[in-house]
């Protein structure tokens, strides 16, 4: 029994303004995937009875068995609206006059942190989002982070307070206590889009408001919810005001006195709150009746309710019976379907302000121009945001986004890979496209081609990218920009075939699950191992799962998970350090000195970049970090990788040759800063100032063999001798638990070397938040470990946040970092033992 | 002729009969008078060149003829050098010192081992002892070092020659059958040794005792890489005990060079053998190989390995080292870029899948007629177009599809076009990478000047500036 057929969404592919492409995220555990549900059941993909219970978007056996979403899983639905509710779409780009219907392209993402890789990449193809937030919980720290990165992003969020049943039923929270929690809630959001959003900016004015209609209440497990607007059109008739008024009314600080039939601004003592009297009350009235059993009230509420049920419901009582009535008085479909039709965007509007954020290339080629008019008719541009497994092993569907043109089955297009660059034929490929398919929760379907706006998978192209990717067929098209997570693969793993034969099958499987994973990173190392670096141990044991068990099918021995740490400096190297050219000819003196405080995120965040124009990054660093701003003029190069978080700075004056020697000098910088002298980890935050260069006066004598290998030995001179320290990665843990739990958390925490920095009363509920710091390094086994001894009552949410320095000098022997470095060096098959200085310093 | 006065270039009796015997200076001087050779060039390692003189004046002083001391070998100084040998067209070599026993052979050649000791009394009751409870059949390998001792291994050894036998070195002097027992044992040639069986033994069964000083094991570890499955004993003369040799983890590092060759655009063929055979035959597949994988090669000859000789080109992804199997490089993580072997490359460029069974170092393995020998299926890089993979070290897709190339490329890197452009870099070799791309060469804006005289000297000492370049 589904409401729609592919042809029926098909053609509604081209009604651009009606449609509208979102992602429901929130915080893990808040109900996203149960309250998607409601929406799939109006749609008539999923009978309305099992809504909140299905988990239509979980589709993988373990996200079924967990209860918790792991991958996000797209499908696309179709309704249309009543012409009641379309009068208040004014903008007449979000709707076509002449269509009632919408097609909605809804996202459900994980909310545990370690996979938010997925929800950027859900994110990334929609452009608006439903935030859940469970209103006993209220905002977390998962909610913040999903809600800045779509800010970031440019989408557009609605709210909707879920598990309104657990407010009544469990903690039987007064009606005004109640009203308080949803205004905190609502407060904390706005605060956090306020942090991020200008609203002057592109995106205009993006907050959310009860009173607009742009908050919805309710709950996904009953199926039953609510705006503003749905109550204010029930008593529009009987106070004779019109709806949009009545909205405004029903919310803030709006008192009404039942005996003068006076309106206040003011509570006094006769008047009450009007949300609390006009929508808290029946609902708290109903709750009241059904659960204690009061039939006879039921059915005079009922009627006044214009509530009828169907007869085989009638027998039902409590719970069983609430979920009914609620559901038959309140569906949670019908005010959802309005929330995400009125308030968020269409594909037209959003892709106005998102272009210019998604484009690499100049604004206004043809790309640009086709993405910032949505234009079905401009040339193909479309990003791929993710990889989906077939159930043919090995092949992928590339899901995205067409953001202009068309794509179509057969097509040929020019596919390009994150590395792409213009003008060149690294990572481009020009392919057939096989086939175009929509995706549809656990099913697919095969459709003959998608117009812009739209979400779709492709066939035939996996093959050409890893994760992400531009599929255009405009040739001088740029890349859509790649995606940026808030998380790192900071915990990683070593892993090898039990039975050594298998090794090729691990190859393959590690292969197929880097394409699987927004995020994970599948290598081999130097020394031979392979690794795979995930967000989390959560993360990484789904990872190794699907590996064992889909990818590479063979059993599989994994080492105890490990995190990556860096190499840095503390102060300024205590001399100017020297080293000679093999030939004894070239001389360099360099020095390395810490980065001031931030400046390694500033680099991180691309506010400090190598694209930067030189002279205003010098002024920039000049004016944030106290540098010289003629040395800052001259910074040679950023590492590792040409964009990390080091630089290499010419302090020489007058120096012959040495612009013949900067390419050299960058390479061994480059290596340098990849592998470090301590344990061959990336180095951090760390200056190399190159003071005085001495080269031989015949070119042949100062080539790259010369200066490469001397640069590098400089380099680690100048990090042994600059009081070098291990840099460790810090999650930010956010706990909620009852009070009688806190005590527990402290201890599980100060053994972990844990740092308590907040701790606060979630208010209007018993529950505390505790936010700590814990190095990741010390949270394996952390959640099991606070379960038992909180008996179960505290449940953690980690993030990585910052990296931090490890106390204890690398170089002393029997320090903790010392044997960090050790055991890294074994692992890495490195000679053991300290760097010796004097190998790398030479004597004038 | 042969009796040794009292005094002899500063040495005494004793000491000159010592010398004598190390160095095997009688047989050096029969083998050149037997085979009435006119040129002979003598070879040393660097730790010999000390002795160099005195052995060839003793030499010399016999033969009645003027020999060549061949020192700095081009390559590693366990091959014989015939390079430098050629330069004075010489007809003979002898080589002192440890020899990998590699070489071709190409120029006559008599090797003077090294001479360990070895306590040969214990170490054969041991040997007989352990083969005694031993089912299958044994064969003694020995260093050459230890090959003074072989007669007298042999003769100790007959007892239970049906469960022991012993290899003979395979140099040119040695004679392949005298390694029968009876006419009707089988002769194998393997690990540059020669030993029989009794006829009807399966090979497989065999297990290898190796009698090597500890330092030289690394060079018998090679055998065990490249045979997982047959058992090898190592006999320690320290110790006087027989064990079981293990491998060394050479396979996982292996891996991550496969992955960089698969990854590489640039790939450089790097000589570093002018000895051993096939060596043409390597370098022309490599670069057939690179040909089909749309993979730039370029062929390097740099004599000894050092690392700022090979960072002299960055652009280079991957150096593949073809060359004399004994022959390691022992600081590895201190190139800029990784040297592989043969046998990475064949894993990453002919899908050539033995990794898990052997670790094969020779290159000659994998040319016709090697264990490890797969034919180049042309049909296999046709559709190489589609054919893309993933790297598992930067996790990106890397194809086999030609990179970047705008005009026709040419086959050498230098080539004189007209007389007023000296070089031209093949435009694959990108220098646009570069930021320094060398002086602007101007030609034709330059004005016309007289020449006039520059700076004198070398390097080392200084230069001499003409005085009135000085004063500016």
């Amino acid at each position: 029994m589904v409401n729609f057929t592919v042809d029926e969404i098909r053609s509604m592919m081209d009604q651009k303004k009606n449609i509208r492409n979102m992602s429901v995220i929130a915080h893990v555990d808040h109900g996203k995937s149960t309250l998607t549900d409601s929406l799939v059941s109006k749609a008539g993909i999923i009978a309305n009875a099992k809504a909140g219970e299905t988990r239509f978007t979980d589709t993988r056996k373990d996200e079924q068995e967990r209860c918790i979403t792991i991958k996000s899983t797209a499908i696309s639905m179709y309704f249309e609206l009543e012409d009641k509710d379309l009068v208040f779409i004014k903008d007449p780009d979000q709707r076509d006059k002449n269509v009632k219907g919408f097609l909605i392209n809804l996202i459900d993402s994980p909310g545990h942190v370690d996979f938010s890789s997925e929800v950027t990449a859900a994110l990334r193809v929609t452009d608006g989002a439903l935030v859940v937030v469970d209103c006993v919980s209220g905002v977390c720290v998962q909610t913040e982070t999903v809600l800045r990165q779509a800010i970031a992003e440019r989408i557009k969020p609605v709210l909707f307070m879920n598990k309104m049943d657990r407010a009544l039923l469990e903690l039987q929270l007064e009606q005004e206590d109640l009203y308080q929690t949803f205004q905190r809630i609502v407060e904390n959001v706005n605060v956090i889009i306020a942090t991020y959003n200008d609203d002057g900016g592109p995106m205009g004015e993006v907050r959310v408001d009860p009173s607009r209609g742009s908050v919805g209440f309710g709950s996904g497990l009953h199926g039953w919810a609510f705006t503003l607007k749905q109550f204010a059109e029930m008593y529009a008739e009987k106070f004779k005001i019109d709806v949009v008024k009545l909205m405004n009314r029903l919310w803030g600080e709006n008192f009404f006195n039942p005996k003068t039939k006076k309106w206040s601004k003011q509570k006094d003592e006769e008047n009450k709150r009007s949300f609390n009297t006009y929508i808290l009350d029946p609902i708290y009235k109903l709750f009241d009746c059904i659960m204690n059993y009061k039939k006879e009230e039921t059915e005079v509420l009922m009627g006044k309710l214009n509530i009828t049920l169907k007869p085989e419901d009638k027998d039902k009582d409590g719970k069983a019976l609430l979920k009914v009535i609620m559901r038959s008085w309140l569906p949670a479909g019908e005010a959802l379907l309005q929330m995400i039709a009125i308030h968020l965007p269409s594909p037209v509007v959003a892709q106005k302000y998102r272009a210019e954020m998604l484009y690499e290339g100049p604004l206004d080629d043809e790309a640009a121009v086709g993405i910032k008019t949505c234009d079905p008719n401009g040339p193909l541009m479309m990003y791929v945001s993710k990889m989906v497994p077939t159930s043919d092993k090995g092949r992928f569907y590339a899901f995205g986004r067409v953001f202009s043109g068309k794509v179509s089955t057969g097509m040929k297009a020019r596919i390009m890979g994150p590395n792409y660059i213009p003008g060149k034929k690294e990572d481009l490929y020009e392919k057939a496209i096989q086939r175009t398919i929509l995706m549809m929760g656990r099913y697919v379907e095969a459709i003959e081609d998608v117009p812009s706006g739209n979400i779709c998978g492709l066939v035939g192209v996996d093959q050409f990218l890893v994760k992400t990717g531009t599929i255009t067929t405009f040739k001088d098209a740029h890349n859509l920009r790649v995606m940026k997570f808030s998380v790192s693969p900071v915990v990683r793993v070593a892993v090898e075939p039990k039975n050594p034969a298998d090794l090729p099958k691990l190859v393959e499987g590690l292969k197929r699950l880097a394409k699987s994973d927004p995020m994970v990173q599948c290598i081999i190392e130097e020394s031979g191992e392979h690794i795979i670096a995930g967000a989390g141990e959560l993360h990484l044991e789904i990872c190794l799962k699907d590996l064992e068990e889909d990818h590479a099918c063979i059993p599989i021995k994994k080492s105890d998970p490990v995190v990556s740490y860096r190499e840095t400096v503390t102060e300024e190297s205590d001399q100017i350090c020297l080293s000679k050219s093999p030939n004894k000819h070239n001389r360099l003196f360099m020095k390395a000195t810490p980065f001031p405080d931030n400046l390694a995120e500033d680099i991180e965040n691309g506010k400090v970049n190598p694209r930067d124009e030189f002279k205003s990054r010098a002024r920039y660093l000049g004016e944030n970090y106290d540098y010289d701003v003629t040395e800052a003029r001259k910074i040679w190069a950023f590492g590792p990788d040409g964009t990390g978080p080091n630089l290499l700075v010419d302090c020489t004056k007058g120096v012959q040759y040495l612009n013949e020697i900067k390419d050299s000098v960058v390479v061994g910088f480059q290596w340098a800063t990849k592998e470090g002298v301590l344990a061959e980890e990336n180095l951090r935050a760390v200056r190399f100032n190159i003071h005085d260069v001495t080269l031989h006066a015949d070119a042949i004598h100062r080539g790259g063999g010369q200066i490469i290998p001397t640069t590098r030995r400089c380099l680690y001179a100048c990090v042994l001798t600059a009081m070098p320290r291990l840099m460790e990665p810090v999650y930010l843990c956010e706990i909620q638990c009852p009070e009688v739990a806190v005590g527990g958390i402290y201890g599980v925490l100060n053994r972990r070397r844990g740092i308590v920095f907040e701790e606060q009363q979630v208010a209007g509920t018993p529950m505390f938040v505790v936010k700590a710091h814990l190095p990741v390094n010390e949270s394996f086994g952390f959640t099991a470990d606070l379960r038992s001894n909180t008996g179960g009552q505290a449940f953690p949410q980690c993030v990585f946040d910052h990296w931090q320095i490890l106390p204890g000098n690398p170089l002393e022997v029997g320090s903790r970092p010392y044997n960090i470095v050790q055991d890294t060096r074994k692992r890495k098959g490195l000679k053991e033992g300290l760097p010796d200085l004097s190998q790398y310093l030479d004597k004038l | 002729m042969f009796d040794t006065p009292p005094i002899y270039f500063g040495l005494n009796s004793d000491e000159a009969l010592a010398f004598f015997r190390k160095y095997d200076i009688l047989k050096c001087v029969f083998w050149i008078i037997f085979n009435k050779y006119q040129k002979v060039c003598l070879q040393f390692p660097d730790e010999l060149l000390k002795d160099s003189p005195l052995i060839c004046s003793m030499i010399e002083e016999r033969v009645h003829q003027k020999l060549y001391i061949l020192a700095d070998t081009t390559f590693g100084s366990c091959c014989v050098d015939y390079i430098a040998a050629k330069h004075v067209d010489a007809d003979a070599i002898i080589h002192f010192g440890y020899a990998c026993l590699n070489s071709n052979n190409e120029i006559p050649t008599l090797y003077v081992f090294p001479k360990e000791y070895l306590d040969i009394n214990v170490t054969c009751e041991n040997i007989i002892s352990f083969a005694k409870n031993f089912t299958n059949s044994l064969i003694v390998l020995y260093d050459v070092s230890y090959s003074y001792y072989a007669d007298n291994l042999i003769n100790r050894f007959a007892i239970i020659k049906d469960k022991i036998r012993v290899s003979m070195l395979a140099v040119p002097q040695q004679k392949k059958d005298s390694v029968k027992y009876s006419s009707s044992d089988l002769v194998i040639n393997k690990f540059n040794r020669y030993y029989s069986l009794p006829f009807g033994t399966n090979i497989d069964t065999v297990s290898f005792i190796c009698l090597v000083p500890l330092h030289r094991r690394k060079n018998f570890e090679n055998f065990v890489l490249s045979n997982r499955s047959t058992i090898f004993y190592r006999y320690s003369n320290e110790e006087h005990c027989l064990e079981k040799m293990t491998l060394p983890d050479l396979l996982k590092r292996s891996l991550y060079e496969v992955h960089k060759v698969k990854e590489a655009k640039r790939v450089g063929i790097l000589i570093s053998t002018l000895s051993t055979d096939k060596y043409l035959d390597a370098i022309n597949r490599i670069k057939t190989l690179c040909k089909l994988t749309n993979k730039l090669s370029y062929i390097f000859s740099v004599g000894k390995i050092s690392v700022e000789k090979l960072a002299n080109f960055p652009e280079i992804d991957v150096f593949v080292l073809i060359g004399c199997p004994e022959a390691e490089i022992e600081n590895k993580r201190d190139f800029y870029q990784p040297v592989v072997g043969m046998m990475e490359a064949e894993m990453a460029l002919n899908n050539n899948e033995i990794w898990w069974q052997n670790v094969v170092k020779d290159y000659r393995e994998f040319l016709p007629g090697g264990t490890q020998y797969k034919a180049i299926n042309i049909e296999q890089f046709k559709n190489t177009e589609n054919e893309v993979d993933i790297s598992l070290i930067t996790n990106n897709v890397i194809s086999n599809s030609a990179i970047e190339c705008d005009g026709d490329i040419t086959e050498n890197i230098i080539v004189v076009r007209n007389p007023l452009i000296v070089t031209q870099w093949n435009k694959n070799y990108d220098l646009n990478e570069r930021s320094w791309r060398g002086l602007e060469p101007n030609i034709g804006k330059a004005s016309v000047e007289k020449a006039s005289i520059g700076r004198t000297g070398i390097p080392s000492t200084g230069y001499e500036y003409p005085s009135s370049e000085r004063l500016t």
